[in-house]
């Protein structure tokens, strides 16, 4: 595999506020990469920064073995770009602003025009409305075309789904993972983690600016940590459960919940000392790992 | 191309009908021409009645052969430049200011186009369609002048007094391109367009009140003397210079903000 994109220490300061700060990462050429953090923790920044629409302050970045500044025009051939918030000249037909939109890509026209009616026709989108009258939904759906008409190399997605009906949102979903079998690189910034989990094989946690961790999607769920729940007779003293491998312990009365990693003989071992009522051990949601990246992160 | 292409389209419309309302305003002024020759003599004895403040309005300072065709075209004309230096204003603070306006600025940013070339196309779009409109209305109201004036028209005259209405659309072109680079955000154009055309015209008509020349170097209406054409048939060098500084100026500063500011996330 090769690295399709690759910043190293990237930066941007806004005037004295933050962006980003020294963000390095590698996405390889095949794989959907997730990229996730709260709302301000600097993936849209990341994001505008690779399609130049801001200048970093510092560090650089490269897609397609080019350099994001110098090569900016001919690295866009190649990239589909969908935004979280998607705005269109109000006064044209989709079929107009699609047009155009293909008009800046040297593909084969007849090629992207066969592909917009293709997309349409399974979003469910009419191409011969006015931009202007299309609910947010649909105007979502045209995002997704002029991102996808020209069978870009990489797709950069920020937040893509707002605004899809979960049905939509599924449709959206089947068309990545076809461009992704084509060969089509994804990365997909979400705040949203079930959306991650459902596609992606890498993800990279950003907070404040900063990358906290890049890591592949199995790894960080499943096999380390165990989400154990239980609930006692009587009222249980804290000091039991502080052992290592033990995250995120709360106890509520006899309710009793944390994130285990390590041997889960350790914890059968303890529970049976305890008698619980009830017992839980379980994969964890990807969130609750999340939160423990999160607040773990200093 | 196709930027440059979009942009024309775009302008299609707006662009006729700003062609028909320079041409209206033009044959409504130079339809009056035959009845205030015919009238002069009588005009003339109740003109020296009016106090000198309204003789330096009406461009009368000088020795300005008022009754003369272009005698009487310098008087009016400066209100055809007005309608002329708002349409540019429009087109000059809008071509670059409409992205962010609508918040499509990723979506043309985010193209495989580098952003000279975009700033380039657009640039160009906009000044095509001042510069088809002034070669509509330049060619239109020799004709009407031809029906309406008595006479044969000086050709050196008239392509001056028509070149000024061409520089002083590329004025307002590029003062426009200007203030839709420093302001922040320009939600509504047109507003703004006309308050800017107003402004430097009542600046032009306060200078020719006062009689005060500094005036002169303050709004684009004034870098060009009518009296000059009238009386000499050429522009005066050194504001014609200044203008042409002036131009140059607002389009390097325009181009230097657009290619290189960033370009905050739509809200």
């Amino acid at each position: 595999m090769t690295s399709i994109l690759t910043t190293t220490d990237l930066t941007k300061h806004y005037g004295k506020s933050r962006g980003i700060e020294q963000v390095s990462l590698t996405i390889e050429e095949g794989e959907i990469f997730g990229f996730i953090g709260p709302n301000g923790a600097g993936k849209s920044t990341t994001i505008r920064t690779l399609l130049g629409l801001i200048k970093p302050t510092s560090g650089s970045a490269t897609i397609f073995g080019k350099d994001i500044i110098d090569y900016g025009p001919a690295i866009r051939q190649d990239i589909g770009y969908l935004p979280s918030e998607v705005f269109y000249y109000d006064n044209m037909r989709v079929i107009d602003l699609l047009n155009y939109s293909a008009s800046f890509y040297n593909k084969p026209a007849k090629e992207m025009k066969a592909r917009i009616y293709e997309l349409a026709e399974r979003l469910n989108l009419d191409l011969k409305r006015k931009i202007d009258d299309l609910s947010y939904g649909n105007k979502k759906k045209v995002g997704i075309i002029q991102g996808l008409l020209h069978s870009p190399r990489l797709i950069i997605l920020d937040e893509p789904t707002g605004g899809l009906d979960p049905l939509m949102q599924q449709t959206f979903f089947e068309l990545l993972r076809e461009e992704n079998a084509r060969g089509a690189t994804i990365l997909f910034s979400s705040h949203i983690l079930s959306e991650v989990q459902k596609l992606c094989d890498r993800v990279a946690i950003i907070k404040d600016g900063r990358l906290v961790k890049v890591e592949r999607m199995a790894d960080l769920r499943g096999n380390n940590y165990l989400r154990c729940r239980f609930e006692t007779e009587k009222p249980i003293d804290k000091g039991i459960l502080k052992i290592p491998g033990v995250n995120n312990l709360e106890i509520n009365g006899q309710h009793v919940s944390f994130l285990y990693k390590g041997d889960v003989n350790t914890i059968l071992n303890l529970l049976a000392k305890l008698k619980p009522k009830s017992a839980w051990i379980e994969e964890p949601e990807l969130e609750e790992i999340f939160m423990h990246y999160y607040e773990g992160a200093h | 191309m196709n930027v440059l292409r979009y942009e024309l389209r775009a302008m299609r419309v707006t662009s006729v009908i700003w062609i028909i309302a320079i041409l209206a305003l033009t044959s409504m002024y130079l339809s009056i021409y035959p009845a205030f020759s015919k009238d002069a003599t009588q005009l003339l004895e109740t003109l020296k009645h009016l106090p000198p403040a309204v003789h330096h309005i009406m461009g009368m300072g000088g020795n300005l052969k008022l009754f003369s065709f272009f005698g009487f075209f310098g008087n009016v004309f400066p209100f055809i430049t007005l309608i002329g230096a708002i349409q540019a204003a429009v087109v000059g603070l809008g071509i670059l200011s409409k992205e962010p306006a609508t918040s499509t600025t990723d979506f043309l940013l985010s193209k495989p186009r580098s952003r000279i070339s975009i700033y380039v196309q657009k640039i160009l779009a906009g000044g095509i369609v001042l510069f088809i409109t002034e070669v509509i209305v330049t060619a239109t109201s020799y004709a009407l002048a031809k029906s309406f004036g008595s006479g044969d028209i000086d050709m050196t005259q008239y392509m001056l007094f028509w070149g000024a209405f061409a520089l002083i659309q590329f004025w307002f072109y590029a003062l426009g391109l200007l203030v839709s680079q420093i302001a922040k955000k320009i939600k509504s154009v047109a507003p703004l367009a006309i308050g800017m055309s107003f402004g430097f015209f009542l600046l032009a008509l306060f200078g020719m009140i006062v009689g005060d020349d500094t005036v002169r170097w303050m709004t684009p209406f004034r870098f060009i003397d009518y009296q000059k054409i009238v009386n000499d048939s050429a522009y005066d060098l050194s504001h014609f210079l200044y203008g042409i500084t002036i131009l140059i100026v607002c389009g390097v500063i325009s181009f230097i903000v657009y290619t290189k500011k960033d370009i905050p996330a739509a809200t």
